[in-house]
């Protein structure tokens, strides 16, 4: 009982400052994506391009988008669209999915890897 | 000329009403044998006359000729798009060429194109007039006027190219000749290097044979250079122009979506073919998705680097094998450069060991505007995804620039071309060009890798595309 009422202040805090931090970020990712943006729709209904539609894809199933055709690597990967697996995805595809046919070297700066995973969560 | 082309397409209409007849006779035939019912749940799967294997300009006009001649065709595009190795993509607030952009009235099939369809022109200005020409030699920026500057890169040129009549005694010849094959050996780099030029002169000269190869000079085979100079009349102006003045103002997605609504054969997008064999009957082909596709006849339209993708069976020819392991040149990338700050109308020069080699506007500006920048595969020694590990290269020439985002399409990741615009190495027009273009059996090859004219350009594809669908035409009508 003692610890809870500190954890829950911490949370508070945390919360109190992470919210505008994100959304910064997401900003700064709307940016970042406009090199996902020339493969990529974002915006819900639109049709896959090169890429697929990327709207609500954040937790979701890894190459499961309904009516897009993944490339055999992807299919290979099991589990969901994490901050994690985005990462490390966007960071090295051929790496993640050797063979993939996403022709793209990788966003390597972590900074602007975590703003463009930030930007993909509010596509929703 | 125009009589045969009319009575061909005459041809195939009558061969085609002919053919559907049959089918449908056929089909009422097969009903009459079935039991009741039978017939309607599994309706007879229409047979393909040719399949298309790509969906590029080649193959798409390719497709177009095929099914204007009466035949039923199916093209099937691995991407989910049309336009093979040009891709019109979004780039923010405007759209961008990320591969094949520019086309000119010295390149016949694809202007025809133009002319037909009504298609509006639009101008590169950095190529068009610039007002600036800059280029580095020996770690300096040089800049002398314009004109000034275009003497001496016309200088190299027109000494660089000096065996382009012997070689070439016309341009559009599918062979090499005896003289030829003769310097088929020598790559750029070595004929520059037997040339008596001023450092200032080799650098720019470098840039520019940089560029056209999209690789270091020593990969492009002087041949290949050699026969763009045949191709416009020896004219260092009409050179450049021919590579990077004319684009189409609504992008060539817009010209290759014109073409496949006028041609009337079926498309199937994100279809990827993993195997082609062949007998005397016909072609049948395997998809990623493990589905047969069978018809008379084939038409692969792929970049000569991905050919090892598909498993054919009997194998290609040695020369198609070979291409397939070696690759051409073509293998640097292209990026778009949005920069903050005055940009005037200007075209900068650099040699290969920079990151750029060719550098020039694309939409100028008071407050900024774009710049369009090719050069060497950098092998990930560079980031150019970064717009920070490119900006250093931009203020090295304009120190007042900031570069806010860069965009570019990796076109030597993408499985699907496996390279940019072809030029052969050293060796390998005398070696694989014949192969290359051969048919082998029921299969006929298409693309702009293997075009006789324009090769490596939009230009090389449509010729190309056009000669398969003619000779395929000719076997369909042959055979009917």
């Amino acid at each position: 009982m003692s610890r809870s009422v500190p954890l829950r202040a911490v949370v508070a805090i945390l919360g109190v400052l992470a919210v505008p931090a994100p959304a910064l970020a997401a900003d700064i990712g709307e940016s970042g994506f406009v090199q996902c943006a020339a493969c990529h729709p974002a915006a819900a209904g639109q049709p896959h391009g090169v890429g697929p539609n990327l709207h609500g894809r954040f937790g979701q199933a890894i190459a499961g988008t309904p009516g897009f055709v993944f490339s055999r690597a992807l299919r290979k990967r099991e589990g969901v669209w994490t901050e994690a697996e985005l990462d490390r995805w966007l960071a090295d595809p051929q790496a993640y999915a050797p063979g993939t046919k996403m022709a793209y070297a990788g966003l390597k700066d972590p900074a602007q890897r975590r703003a463009v995973i930030e930007y993909l969560k509010t596509l929703r | 000329m125009e009589y045969k082309t009319s009575a061909a397409s005459a041809a195939g209409a009558d061969d085609s009403a002919r053919r559907r007849f049959l089918k449908l006779a056929s089909t009422a035939a097969a009903a009459s044998v079935l039991p009741v019912g039978v017939g309607a749940a599994a309706p007879a799967q229409p047979g393909y006359d040719v399949v298309v294997v790509g969906g590029g300009f080649a193959g798409v006009t390719a497709a177009r000729e095929l099914a204007h001649r009466g035949a039923r065709v199916l093209l099937l595009e691995a991407r989910n798009r049309l336009g093979g190795r040009t891709f019109h993509a979004n780039f923010g607030e405007r759209k961008v060429e990320l591969g094949g952009t520019w086309i000119h009235y010295t390149q016949p099939h694809v202007w025809a194109e133009v002319m037909r369809y009504g298609m509006e022109i639009a101008e590169t200005p950095g190529v068009a007039h610039p007002d600036r020409v800059l280029w580095m030699s020996e770690g300096k920026v040089l800049e002398i006027p314009v004109m000034e500057n275009w003497a001496l890169l016309e200088d190299a040129l027109k000494r660089f190219h000096a065996e382009a009549g012997e070689v070439f005694e016309r341009p559009f010849m599918a062979g090499l000749s005896a003289a030829g094959r003769k310097l088929d050996h020598l790559s750029i780099a070595d004929r520059m290097a037997a040339m008596d030029m001023s450092p200032a002169q080799r650098d720019l000269m470098n840039a520019m044979m940089a560029t056209n190869c999209h690789g270091p000079i020593a990969s492009g085979a002087y041949t290949e250079m050699l026969r763009w100079w045949s191709l416009v009349d020896g004219d260092a102006a009409r050179l450049l122009y021919s590579c990077a003045r004319y684009k189409l103002k609504d992008g060539t997605s817009t010209l290759i979506e014109r073409m496949a609504e006028d041609g009337g054969f079926d498309v199937r997008l994100s279809t990827a073919v993993v195997e082609l064999s062949q007998d005397a009957a016909g072609v049948s082909l395997v998809t990623e998705a493990d589905e047969r596709i069978s018809a008379r006849f084939a038409v692969v339209a792929v970049p000569v680097n991905t050919a090892g993708q598909i498993e054919f069976s009997p194998p290609l020819r040695p020369g198609k094998t070979a291409m397939a392991k070696e690759h051409h040149a073509g293998k640097g990338h292209k990026l778009y450069l949005k920069v903050k700050g005055r940009l005037e109308t200007l075209i900068f020069f650099a040699p290969e060991t920079e990151l750029f080699t060719m550098v020039f506007t694309d939409q100028p500006g008071e407050d900024g505007g774009v710049l369009v920048a090719f050069g060497p595969p950098v092998d990930g020694r560079v980031d150019l995804n970064d717009p920070k590990a490119v900006e250093p290269f931009v203020r090295r020439f304009l120190p007042h620039l900031a570069v806010e985002q860069v965009l570019g399409y990796d076109w030597g990741l993408d499985p699907y071309s496996r390279g940019t615009w072809c030029t052969l190495r050293p060796g390998q027009f005398g070696k694989h060009l014949e192969d290359l273009r051969a048919r082998e059996g029921r299969v006929f090859f298409a693309g702009a890798d293997i075009a006789t004219g324009w090769r490596g350009f939009i230009d090389g594809a449509i010729e190309s595309g056009l000669q398969v669908g003619q000779a395929v035409a000719a076997e369909l009508r042959g055979r009917a």
